[in-house]
């Protein structure tokens, strides 16, 4: 499940910016493990940052391209993502 | 009819062979008429010589069916076709499968036979080993999977390229990953990072 959004974050630099943000994500959904249960990807733009949250829920990774989401097999590090999938809406209002 | 010198009997070959004692002497340029069209040339068919009218403005002679003929000169040089995109806002990922780098991609336009080459610059950070590489539509990555040394700090210039096997109205993108879990940064503090497509068909 790919969850695509903007929201302002606090920016301080672009590594502290997106490690921050997964750290909030990992206390919203404690079985959230970035780049083995999900991944996170930014575009750091300004006032709003374009954020796409991917849980493995599916048991399947899962890219944003083009519109369209693609779904790959697992590489020997992801593992499925088994909690909770938050609404958009919970990860806007973070 | 006699000779000249008195000589009597059959006519020989018409001939103009200098080396022959009154055999005629050689055909003399501007001063020998053969009733030919103007820029005109002879040519043999093996028994008789037959006339070959001019071309028209930029044909050359050439070989058709075993005869020399005037023919449209073949087409020159390739058609180069130039793409780019550029992108100015930092971009992370914690993904250790391939996923596209933001906006670095494009359409073809060339049909047919040709190749295409791409370059994708940019500045990267990342706490551990990447990957990147360009996904063409029907050739595949390419290349496959190279990995880079990704754990030396902040800020390394970067320039990856890409050659496709095929041209073909292909759509291409570049695409990034990590190799183990982490955080990979391209266009970092916002410098400019830019992806070029040159087709070649």
């Amino acid at each position: 499940m790919i969850l695509h959004f903007k929201k302002k974050l606090i920016h301080t630099n672009d590594m502290e910016c997106h490690e921050n943000y997964t750290h909030t994500i990992s206390a919203l959904c404690p079985k959230f493990k970035s780049s083995i249960t999900g991944h996170i990807t930014i575009t750091h733009s300004e006032p709003f940052h374009e954020i796409w949250v991917t849980f493995y829920d599916q048991g399947k990774h899962e890219n944003y391209s083009r519109g369209q989401t693609l779904s790959t097999n697992f590489n020997d590090i992801q593992k499925k993502y088994t909690g909770r999938v938050p609404t958009k809406t919970e990860l806007e209002e973070l | 009819m006699g000779f000249a010198g008195g000589n009597t009997g059959a006519l020989p070959n018409h001939e103009h062979d200098p080396a022959v004692t009154r055999d005629g002497g050689a055909l003399a340029a501007n001063a020998t008429s053969a009733g030919l069209a103007d820029q005109s040339l002879l040519v043999s068919d093996g028994s008789n010589l037959q006339e070959l009218t001019v071309g028209s403005n930029t044909n050359v002679l050439s070989i058709s069916g075993g005869n020399l003929a005037w023919s449209a000169a073949a087409g020159g040089g390739a058609t180069l076709t130039r793409h780019s995109v550029t992108q100015s806002t930092a971009t992370s990922t914690s993904s250790t499968s391939y996923v596209d780098v933001p906006n670095m991609d494009t359409t073809m336009t060339g049909t047919g036979a040709g190749n295409c080459i791409s370059f994708y610059t940019t500045t990267v950070q990342s706490s551990n080993d990447f990957a990147f590489t360009c996904e063409w539509s029907t050739d595949g990555n390419i290349p496959s999977s190279p990995t880079y040394d990704g754990t030396g700090g902040a800020g390394l210039g970067v320039n990856f390229s890409s050659v496709s096997l095929t041209l073909g109205s292909q759509t291409v993108k570049w695409m990034q990953k990590l190799t183990s879990a982490g955080t990979l940064i391209v266009c970092r503090n916002n410098t400019d990072a830019e992806a070029q497509w040159l087709e070649i068909s």
